[in-house]
């Protein structure tokens, strides 16, 4: 399992430099945060909503300091989650973390029923399961803004997470 | 059917505002600053009033590389419909200045 956490972790590195080298405007600094969180808020706009989103992107981009952009950017991402029509959106963002929650409710619930006990390594697993529920909500998140891979790539994460939570039910029988 | 509810009371600042210098262009963050709204309020009444056709929105276009702005401005209708606004409502939502319109 900490294999795992170490690759997810040098996954999630080696994507980001991979990024920064590619993406001249985020090597010389112009693509802040702010900018990146309204840029994917603004990707999950219903499509004749687009023109708004380009309008919010258009007007962060005029804005100094970065509190300001900031407090811009996540009010732009709460007008873009709540903007009718309310498609991809709210729909994707919800079932995202609907999903998210069932599997982290499904973890404890396992732990729970079948008496698993508490140690040390309890808390490592638990930091695991959320490390691999937030990687779920953010790669989820990505791959929305690319609906030809988005469906396989969420349904096969979910699967890839109920095969690993089937295995650790099997391999922890309930005590008598 | 699709409902035509009145406007807010921050709706109708915003139309105020507006309707201050109809001819002039406005842009978004400007106007929120004069009117006291976050852009997580400003946004969905700007598009609501475009929709229900009392705005007018054009692009600005941007510098080399940078990303054009959008700008808006009441539409005759928007113009009518702020004129036929009760006094009391015109009255409760008068623009305040705002200190963050000379940072901006």
């Amino acid at each position: 399992m900490m294999s795992l956490l170490v690759v997810l972790l040098a996954g999630i590195a080696v994507a980001l430099i991979r990024r920064r080298l590619k993406d001249p405007a985020a090597a010389a600094g112009r693509v802040d945060p702010p900018a990146r969180l309204l840029g994917w808020a603004a990707g999950l706009l219903a499509a004749e909503r687009h023109d708004w989103g380009q309008a919010m992107v258009g007007e962060l981009d005029r804005l100094d300091g970065r509190a300001r952009r900031w407090r811009f950017a996540i009010g732009c991402v709460g007008a873009a989650l709540v903007l009718p029509p309310w498609g991809r959106a709210a729909a994707a963002i919800g079932g995202l973390i609907a999903v998210a929650a069932a599997g982290g409710g499904a973890a404890v619930y396992a732990h729970v029923h079948y008496r698993l006990g508490t140690d040390g390594w309890t808390w490592v697993d638990a930091a695991i399961v959320v490390v691999l529920l937030a990687g779920y909500l953010l790669a989820g998140s990505v791959l929305l803004r690319r609906p030809g891979v988005a469906a396989p790539g969420l349904i096969g994460g979910l699967a890839v997470a109920v095969v690993w939570l089937a295995e650790k039910i099997r391999s922890h029988p309930p005590k008598t | 059917m699709r409902r035509n509810r009145p406007p807010s009371a921050q709706a109708i600042s915003v139309l105020r505002a507006l309707a201050a210098d109809p001819s002039q262009w406005r842009y978004g963050y400007d106007l929120g600053a004069e009117v006291d709204l976050k852009s997580g309020s400003l946004y969905p009444i700007l598009v609501r009033l475009a929709d229900r056709g009392l705005l007018e929105a054009t692009w600005e276009p941007g510098p080399e590389g940078r990303p054009p702005r959008h700008l808006y401005r009441l539409s005759p209708a928007g113009l009518e419909f702020v004129a036929a606004l009760p006094a009391t409502e015109a009255a409760r939502a008068v623009p305040r200045p705002n200190p963050r319109l000379s940072e901006a």
